[in-house]
């Protein structure tokens, strides 16, 4: 196990410097920021220049990309254009609203989508089947911009029970979380549901029947175990497709963390720190899969972890 | 009417004409009025091709049908109506009283739990016995049933060990609450031959061991003719001969039952002698028809054969057949050697 989590951070160091230099490229091949970020705020030619060759932005890419390198390895991931702060002190500000909005929806997608698939399961052909089937429908078929909407003008304007947006409170991240935990929640239900159905007819449930044990016992230890698979997989696609989500999310619901912010930079052209939430996502990303692995293995006894 | 009442006391098990149905579109019968009994420490041997509904019959004595079986007439297990019970008693029936084991051992065992979990969790069911006291048992029963290293082996899943391995701790399960009646659901047919060998001789002297009853289902007559003191062949959802082991194995009164030993190979058998394969399939005839269902496939079958359905008759010796020609000097082989010359 340790030197399984041991291998895989080896090669999540080889995945952040690949996305590292490749980011590095991508956007220095799209111009120089300091053009960009100045042109139409009246600065002269001049001044450009001075700022450019201030900023390093006038030496050769090459030179530029080894010193990126450099940095970056001692936590140094330079200094934001337009704010002129180091870019680590901005993101790092902004990425425990995310954590917590992301964190928030994972606890709602658990809490809500696994028992709501299970009980779809058991109940199937029932009407409370049907419900599920019915909501879950429509929640997968909604995009976050008009649940979003939606949630504030129905709990925030008319009912007047949460914030309308902004991180100010601790129920401020109730909308939101639940905006951002909507689709898969929706499609964790139903993946369950279809995995349950396809566990009752194994063997080993007939096996738990002729032992005698109650209907709870067999689903809740019989079969949930073996259903919740397949859902593993989708929760963690999910979770890394929810990144791209918080961007819509957050803006929406002023949401003071790294996904509206990520949006105002990338429109921004702020290189450094651009690259900065670039590559803490892409760590992100490595990290919820190491994360996957760890706990398919805890589920399934035939995983080895090796 | 003494003796009577010494044999219901002595039944672990009565089947008396039970029919069942499964209802899809239309209602096909599976099991058509079958009655069969099982005294104390006896084993039954039932066996069939695959299809003819031995297994349902297995499973309807633990009422573990699908929902959309229908079941008719009376089953009594240790003198109590199994079809009139309600669903508390009948759980703490199966897996106490009656227990049963699969066929395939791999996927009967829950992969994601311990050998051990899965036994001490019966124990936790149908006795007192929990926590370490109950792994203690299970340790205890994974010996019983000859696993090496018993107290290692209660911690590993299923997939661990090997297919003999599996079908010993499914053993091992099953015996756990001191059943009276084990139902054994082709229990060596997913097994290596000389596995299969080991698991019989297990079940054999577990029986003696523990006095329990076991209703023996198999395709394989060798199999059954190894274990069973008596013997009910089933054909397409009826039982078409039943007797003693021996003497229905040696002198078979049916023509099926006669077709199933001839297509069993033997090793001291002339060589270059063909295996008798009984022409046709199981699917040929069914209990919904008129006749003999067997009629299809019979190469004895009469004109009366296609129209009346006969019935389980005794045929002397407390041996019965379901077969008009069947009588105490007829028999299936000899009329076969004299329509030859």
């Amino acid at each position: 196990m340790i030197r399984f989590v041991l291998r895989r951070l080896v090669s999540a160091f080889v995945v952040l410097f690949i996305v590292a230099s490749a980011t590095f490229f991508v956007l220095n091949l799209t111009g120089d920021p300091v053009t960009a970020v100045l042109q139409g705020t009246g600065a002269s030619q001049e001044e450009i220049a001075a700022l450019k060759s201030k900023l390093g932005y006038d030496r050769p890419i090459m030179v530029r990309y080894g010193e990126f390198l450099w940095s970056v390895a001692h936590g140094d991931f330079g200094v934001s254009i337009r704010y002129g702060q180091p870019s680590i002190d901005m993101v790092m500000e902004r990425l425990p609203y995310t954590l917590m909005l992301g964190g928030a929806a994972i606890a709602i997608i658990v809490a809500l989508g696994l028992p709501l698939g299970i009980l779809a399961a058991v109940f199937k052909g029932g009407w409370f089947d049907r419900f599920v089937s019915a909501a879950t429908g429509l929640a997968q078929s909604v995009p976050h911009f008009v649940v979003g909407p939606l949630l504030i003008l129905f709990f925030a304007v008319l009912l007047r029970w949460l914030p309308v947006s902004g991180g100010a409170t601790s129920s401020s991240i109730v909308l939101p979380a639940f905006t951002l935990a909507l689709y898969p929640l929706a499609l964790v239900a139903r993946v369950l549901r279809a995995s349950m159905l396809e566990t009752i007819e194994q063997d080993y449930v007939l096996t738990a029947q002729a032992k005698g044990l109650s209907r709870p016992v067999i689903v809740l230890r019989h079969m949930v175990r073996n259903a919740l698979l397949p859902v593993l997989t989708v929760i963690s696609l999910q979770i890394i497709a929810m990144i791209g989500g918080t961007i819509v999310v957050e803006s929406i619901f002023g949401w003071p963390g790294l996904g509206s912010f990520a949006r105002d930079t990338l429109l921004a052209s702020d290189f450094p720190l651009a690259q900065t939430i670039i590559i803490f996502v892409a760590g992100a990303v490595v990290t919820i899969n190491l994360v996957t692995d760890i706990v398919y293995a805890l589920v399934d006894p035939r995983i080895r972890l090796k | 009417m003494e003796r009577r009442d010494d044999r219901e006391r002595d039944e672990v098990l009565a089947v008396e004409d039970l029919s069942v149905g499964f209802v899809q579109d239309e209602t096909r019968t599976v099991l058509a009025r079958v009655s069969l009994s099982i005294g104390r420490g006896e084993t039954l041997g039932l066996v069939g091709e695959s299809g003819c509904g031995k297994s349902t019959l297995g499973r309807a004595v633990m009422r573990l049908l699908p929902a959309n079986a229908t079941m008719d007439g009376r089953i009594r297990l240790l003198g109590a109506d199994v079809l009139s019970m309600d669903e508390r008693a009948m759980r703490r029936l199966r897996g106490g009283a009656v227990a049963m084991i699969f066929q395939n051992p791999m996927s009967a065992l829950n992969p994601v739990l311990t050998i051990g979990r899965q036994i001490t969790e019966a124990l936790e069911t149908h006795t007192g016995l929990r926590g370490r006291a109950a792994t203690a048992r299970a340790v205890e029963l994974l010996h019983m049933v000859g696993i090496s290293r018993p107290a290692d082996r209660a911690h590993e899943y299923p997939h661990q060990l090997s297919g003999g391995m599996r079908q010993r701790a499914m053993i091992a399960m099953a015996i756990s609450c001191d059943p009276k009646l084990l139902i054994a659901d082709e229990p060596t047919t997913a097994l290596d031959v000389t596995v299969q060998a080991q698991i019989l001789d297990l079940l054999a002297s577990l029986q003696e061991k523990l006095s329990m009853a076991m209703l023996f289902i198999s395709h394989d007559m060798s199999a059954v003719a190894s274990v069973a003191d008596r013997i009910a062949v089933m054909y397409a959802g009826r039982i078409v001969e039943e007797g003693a082991a021996a003497p229905l194995l040696r002198d078979p009164a049916h023509p099926y039952t006669s077709g199933l030993l001839n297509s069993v190979p033997h090793v001291d058998g002339a060589r270059r002698t063909r295996l008798q394969a009984i022409p046709g399939s199981v699917s040929a005839g069914s209990a919904d028809a008129a006749g003999c269902s067997f009629r299809p496939r019979c190469g004895f079958a009469i004109a009366r054969c296609a129209v009346e359905t006969p019935p389980l008759a005794d045929i002397g010796a407390g041996r019965a057949a379901r077969c008009w020609l069947a009588s105490a000097d007829w028999r299936p082989a000899a009329a076969a050697r004299s329509m030859a010359t």
